[in-house]
């Protein structure tokens, strides 16, 4: 009896974490659909949802954060691979080199954010070398690549953490698929470009688009960057969507909540993308023994 | 293509896995690299295709020193016990994978994937996934990827060891016929004695790093340099004669029924053959004679018989 309860036991916390999940996004949802009887809202609307998609400065949130999520997603991933193919190929990819490579992905976003302003901002380091060297005449000539309407510190923020976490994600399976499938091309006489671009790339591709989607589900739902490095306007989702809920006007609320509800539905046709994938790759790294 | 291997040496993290091995294939040559687990042969294959970095020794292919030539420019082409089928390309692509590396034109790579598919026999498999396929299908397709690299020499790493007994046997002859067919020098790492005595011309029997003997199958067998040769071919009987004693296979004890200097102490049934146990007064001797005959002459255990030495290793 002992026994077969145990499993269920073990599940436990798991179950309680869920339930508490779940009754988060089922209020949140519902709250996103105008139902707040604390507040005298009773009737379910989708009106919210029609105002974050039709009002300019939600609507501005909305595309500012994909296109930060969308175009940091894809550049970790494309300089994580090119970082992950240079590791392979030199072979590289255990030891002090592999430790170093992903060493950012343990620093705190946070820590990250005041790197960047010390580095990047009008008084930052760049700034400072580039005023030694005589490149601008003043500090404030220095490009604004922080609290810019563009998001480029927030950007720069996410490769910092994220091509080491995209080489944390592929370099095994790259390393692997280059070891065994490389040397069968090697042997069949290719060079080890030719293997890398026919071989190694290809059986990566799964897992690079599961790392890229990761990354972009991330960015597109964190707070704290945005936040710390973002522009007055546009500002990302979560941080509007923080305003909204911080609101002095309760009958906001569900504003925030609809502005939630986007970055769900976004989450969910990502993880499923990813689901797909997952199992794609499965199926093409395994061969029937 | 003649291989000459000179001196070769190999070590990993210290551990000497070749030990100067030196070995001369002929132009048109099935030799088989023969040995228990570990002692060096697969190393010795990869070595020869430029896969692993050797210590000292030269490997010579055509009397080329291959010394600074890169593992793709070998003209050698290993058949991986693993087989290492590319999993996102079909039967077609996998076979087509070293023309298009050499940019052979897309018709004429069609036209020697179909033919290289009817010579292993799997006609039609052009568009078969990998994963579809059986384990003898993907021996065959691994097999045609191989000779579509238009190898100089082919190197076989045990690729039969994953299949039943019978597959076995069928893939090696397919081996053969390929390699005479197609006008190869081939090296076939194998465990498997029967396999190495059947399909090749020269046999080296490699243990800790080390050839012990490299020799035609009839002579590594008839005269094995000593006894740890003798014995990886099957189990040896030791009989003092006079002052010496020699090796003598089970098959070459034959039971006498009207002797009685012998005692029949076990009778094992194997099929075709059947292994008796006897008791001699020099110890016990194992003999090995099919099982019909044994049947025939009505020995059972326990009963007396004589033994007659037909034949002795060495002679």
């Amino acid at each position: 009896m002992k026994r077969k309860l145990t499993p269920y036991l073990l599940l436990v916390p798991q179950i309680l974490l869920t339930i508490l999940f779940l009754i988060g996004l089922v209020t949140g949802i519902t709250q996103s659909l105008g139902v707040i009887p604390a507040f005298g809202l009773t009737e379910p609307t989708l009106m919210y949802y029609k105002e974050v998609l039709t009002k300019p400065d939600l609507l501005k949130s909305v595309l500012f954060s994909l296109k930060l999520a969308f175009s940091s997603a894809l550049m970790s991933t494309a300089a994580g691979v090119c970082l992950c193919a240079m590791l392979v190929l030199s072979r590289r990819t255990k030891g002090k080199m592999m430790r170093i490579v992903q060493l950012p992905i343990i620093v705190p976003h946070v820590v990250v954010a005041l790197f960047v302003i010390n580095i990047c901002s009008q008084n930052g380091l760049l700034a400072r070398v580039c005023y030694r060297l005589g490149m601008i005449g003043e500090q404030q000539e220095f490009p604004m690549l922080i609290y810019d309407s563009h998001g480029l510190g927030i950007i720069f923020a996410y490769l910092w953490k994220e091509i080491p976490f995209i080489v944390y994600f592929v370099i095994a399976l790259m390393a692997n698929i280059d070891g065994k499938l490389g040397e069968a091309s090697v042997n069949l006489g290719a060079n080890r470009f030719q293997t890398f671009f026919r071989v190694t790339l290809p059986l990566c591709l799964h897992a690079i688009c599961s790392g890229f989607l990761i990354i972009f589900v991330f960015a597109l739902g964190a707070y704290e960057l945005p936040f710390i490095l973002g522009a007055t306007a546009p500002k990302a989702l979560p941080v509007q969507a923080y305003i909204q809920y911080t609101h002095p006007d309760l009958r906001n609320r569900p504003y925030a909540m609809a502005l939630n509800g986007m970055i769900i539905v976004i989450s969910l046709v990502s993880a499923w993308v990813y689901f797909v994938l997952m199992r794609k790759n499965m199926k093409n790294l395994t061969i029937r023994e | 293509m003649g291989v000459r291997i000179g001196q070769l040496s190999v070590s990993f993290g210290g551990t000497r896995v070749l030990n100067e091995i030196s070995l001369e294939i002929a132009d048109g040559e099935f030799v088989s690299l023969l040995g228990a687990s570990g002692c060096g042969k697969s190393t010795l294959l990869k070595s020869i295709a430029g896969l692993l970095e050797t210590e000292a020794g030269s490997v010579e292919i055509n009397g080329e020193a291959m010394d600074n030539i890169s593992p793709e420019k070998r003209g050698t082409v290993i058949v991986f016990q693993d087989l290492r089928l590319f999993p996102h390309m079909t039967a077609g692509k996998n076979i087509a994978f070293p023309m298009s590396i050499k940019k052979v034109p897309k018709e004429r790579q069609q036209e020697n994937v179909k033919r290289l598919l009817k010579q292993v026999q799997l006609s039609g498999y052009e568009n078969r996934k990998v994963r579809e396929m059986s384990g003898g299908q993907m021996q065959r397709v691994a097999l045609a990827r191989a000779l579509a690299a238009d190898p100089r020499l082919l190197l076989l790493d045990e690729p039969f060891s994953g299949l039943d007994m019978r597959l076995r046997m069928e893939m090696g002859e397919l081996v053969r016929k390929l390699h005479r067919e197609n006008g190869l020098t081939t090296v076939l790492v194998t465990h498997d004695k029967q396999e190495a005595l059947k399909f090749s011309d020269r046999i080296a029997l490699m243990s800790k790093g080390e050839i012990l003997q490299y020799d035609t199958p009839q002579e590594i067998f008839r005269h094995p340099v000593n006894r740890e040769v003798a014995e990886y071919f099957g189990r040896m009987n030791y009989i003092r004669e006079g002052e010496r004693k020699i090796g003598v296979r089970p098959f070459d004890i034959r039971i006498l029924p009207s002797g009685n200097d012998c005692v029949v102490e076990e009778v094992v049934f194997m099929g075709e053959t059947a292994e008796v146990l006897l008791g001699t007064p020099q110890g016990r001797v194992y003999c090995m004679m099919m099982s019909r005959e044994l049947d025939e002459m009505g020995v059972k255990v326990g009963e007396r018989v004589g033994m007659e030495i037909v034949g002795r290793v060495g002679e």
